[in-house]
């Protein structure tokens, strides 16, 4: 089933939790809705399986109109981020309680129990209480309870967050091969940028109750359309300037930015640290640099480098590349030339000076 | 009773735990508490409660099984359990409506309610006593009109009931409503997602994640039902082999002089307090095998 929401807003008193919320779900998609803690998107998430009531909006679900629909007629399973297994029911009990509460016969449910316990990979634990079983396996009988009445839609809440970063891992690869047997639209909200890449399908990025940014994990990598989904999705440096006639010139770099006309506009340019690279001759579009100091982890090396107008940037590059740079050791207090191989510029915008949520 | 909550809330499985932990106290310490704590219980309630059963038989197992099978204080024993059946199970229904409105949902008046439940507790018994002497007796404001229909309250069942309960209907609320905070809206949420009506929720995920507090809020309701005086002396009007209960006949007995009986059936109220505490322990064994209590930290078996 596909998931429509059209202008979805919910209001906590003064605060606006979700502000003009539009978004589309492809049928058998895994989407992830990411975004810091206040950005929203666990209300939205909330407002899809019914557990909160939006101020305005529609949610469509398929081809059907939920947005009235109560809770408990919705068909949507949810998995929450603390699982909300009942502690006085077993494990087999946990899962058929959607079932008995749709008054399938005695049969139909033990089978479907049957089969979802070896689905995920519960065998044997039908019988245990809730606090008997590890934490991944909390979150696997959140899931087969979430997924027993066959649901339209699956949606989890931080699925990953109560776990250990081992288990966390190996779930996530797992909950991907899953998905791919099951095709169950799903939605997960997470903050973890990594996760969100390398889990779903497409990512909505959400800052301040709105969409940021939404699309393939790749485009918004590849393209990100704000100052703050930049600097959302990982490190970035800063270069701060100005632009005229389609040209922005940060710190003495020349950087084409078609946006700018006539008049002067600020702005700032973004480079991840992946992106800089270091030689020891001048070249074109580069700026002269100091290295200030290097930590060095392995196979790449962070080095912490300062602009001549005082600006501090950071560079990530192969310990073999860096020793390339100075093969006696010592980089230093050295001087080089740093050359973006990927700049993105955006205007300053007056109201937002730096963007929230990193 | 070794791995579960409920158990192990106890100061009982305490000392084990302790000697490991990092607050574990000098031997001295721990042993001057448990002197003190045991000592202090067994003046002030095994000593009494072993003194009830020595005067009790002090003339005699066949003065005591006659005592106890006096008319009047069977009839005492029938009326204080009857009182029991019929307060214990509506205070129950009261005490979880109650602590499900002051739990689940914001109204207006909600601070309101909560005080006037804590009204009994407040109160005197006697007076609880005579508000209904002063609305359903002779010269009370509707107690003429129940005369002329013959509708009996005020030194009959029905008054003793209704004072009974007004003393002992905090009882199971407030055992309650601390209990249904703790458990959490998402377990509610859960069900709710999962199909369950707002009926179903309640009974299956709910009232059993919060069953220890209501069996601890009955149990208490039942004790102070079946032991309550002062109210219910003043509404009973005390007629012998009518309107007297196990306290009552207790009380009557001891002005009668007739110390070995009081003793003999404040012997059966203390053997009825001991049969539900019996009870609560075998309820809590039977349940708590496998799961924890709400509340408890979950425990870890990878």
């Amino acid at each position: 089933m596909t998931i429509e929401i059209h202008h979805l807003t919910k209001q906590f008193g003064d605060f606006t939790a979700v502000d003009d919320v539009s978004m589309r779900v492809e049928e058998g998609s895994l989407t992830a809705l990411l975004g810091p803690s206040g950005s929203g998107k666990t209300t939205v998430l909330r407002m899809i399986a019914g557990l909160e009531v939006p101020d305005g909006g529609r949610i469509v679900v398929g081809d059907r109109d939920v947005t009235d629909v109560r809770a408990q007629d919705r068909n949507i399973g949810f998995v929450f981020q603390q699982y909300a297994l009942f502690k006085h029911m077993r494990v087999q009990d946990n899962i058929a309680f959607p079932l008995k509460v749709r008054k399938w016969k005695k049969d139909a449910v033990r089978e479907r129990v049957a089969e979802l316990l070896a689905l995920l990979r519960l065998d044997g634990l039908g019988g245990r209480y809730p606090n008997q079983i590890s934490g991944g396996q909390r979150q696997r009988v959140a899931l087969a309870r979430a997924l027993a009445a066959r649901p339209q839609v699956l949606l989890l809440d931080e699925p990953f967050s109560a776990l250990d970063a081992r288990v966390r891992d190996e779930l996530r690869e797992w909950l991907r091969g899953l998905h791919e047997q099951l095709h169950v639209t799903s939605v997960f909200v997470t903050h973890d940028q990594g996760e969100a890449m390398e889990l779903a399908d497409e990512v909505v990025v959400m800052n301040q109750g709105r969409v940021a940014q939404s699309g393939t994990p790749q485009s918004i990598v590849r393209e990100p359309n704000s100052p703050f989904v930049m600097n959302f999705l990982g490190r970035v440096n800063e270069l701060r300037g100005e632009a005229k006639h389609g040209e922005a010139t940060l710190e003495g770099l020349r950087v084409p930015f078609p946006g700018a006309n006539g008049s002067t506009v600020p702005v700032v340019g973004y480079v991840r640290p992946r992106c800089l690279e270091l030689t020891t001759a001048a070249a074109a579009g580069a700026l002269p640099v100091s290295v200030v100091r290097v930590v060095s982890s392995g196979d790449v090396a962070k080095v912490h480098l300062v602009t001549r107008e005082g600006s501090s940037l950071v560079a990530e590059l192969d310990q073999s590349a860096l020793d390339g740079l100075a093969p006696d050791g010592g980089v230093e207090g050295g001087e080089f030339h740093a050359r973006p191989k990927d700049i993105r510029v955006f205007e300053v915008e007056p109201a937002v000076a730096r963007p929230a949520g990193d | 009773m070794a791995s579960h909550s409920v158990g192990a809330a106890l100061p009982s499985e305490e000392p084990r735990q302790a000697s490991t932990s990092v607050f574990a106290e000098p031997a001295w310490v721990r042993l001057l508490l448990i002197v003190v704590g045991v000592g202090f219980l067994g003046v002030v309630v095994i000593l009494p409660v072993a003194l009830v059963f020595e005067q009790a038989f002090a003339l005699g197992a066949g003065f005591y099984l006659d005592a106890i099978r006096d008319p009047d204080t069977v009839s005492a024993l029938r009326l204080t359990l009857t009182v029991a059946a019929i307060v214990v199970p509506l205070n129950a229904i009261f005490g979880v409506a109650a602590a499900w409105a002051i739990t689940k949902f914001d109204f207006r008046g909600k601070s309101i309610l909560i005080t006037l439940i804590d009204l009994p507790l407040a109160v005197s018994p006697v007076v609880a006593g005579l508000i209904y002497v002063l609305i359903f007796g002779a010269q009370g404001y509707i107690g003429p009109w129940m005369r002329e229909h013959d509708i009996r309250v005020i030194f009959a069942l029905p008054g003793i009931a209704l004072a009974t309960t007004f003393v002992t209907f905090p009882l199971v609320a407030r055992s309650l409503i601390p209990v249904m905070q703790d458990v959490g809206r998402e377990y509610e949420e859960a069900a709710v997602s999962l199909g369950a009506s707002g009926w179903r929720t309640f009974w299956s995920v709910t009232l059993p994640q919060a069953k220890w507090g209501l069996l601890y809020g009955i149990i208490l309701c039942n004790a102070r039902a079946m032991g309550e005086f002062g109210a219910v002396a003043v509404v009973s009007g005390k007629i012998t082999g009518k309107t007297d209960t196990l306290p009552l006949r207790v009380e009557k007995l001891d002005k009668a002089f007739d110390t070995t009986s009081a003793f003999a059936v404040a012997s059966m109220l203390v053997a009825l307090a001991v049969v539900t505490l019996v009870l609560k322990v075998i309820v809590e064994w039977r349940t708590s095998d496998h799961e924890s209590g709400p509340g408890s930290p979950a425990r870890e078996h990878v």
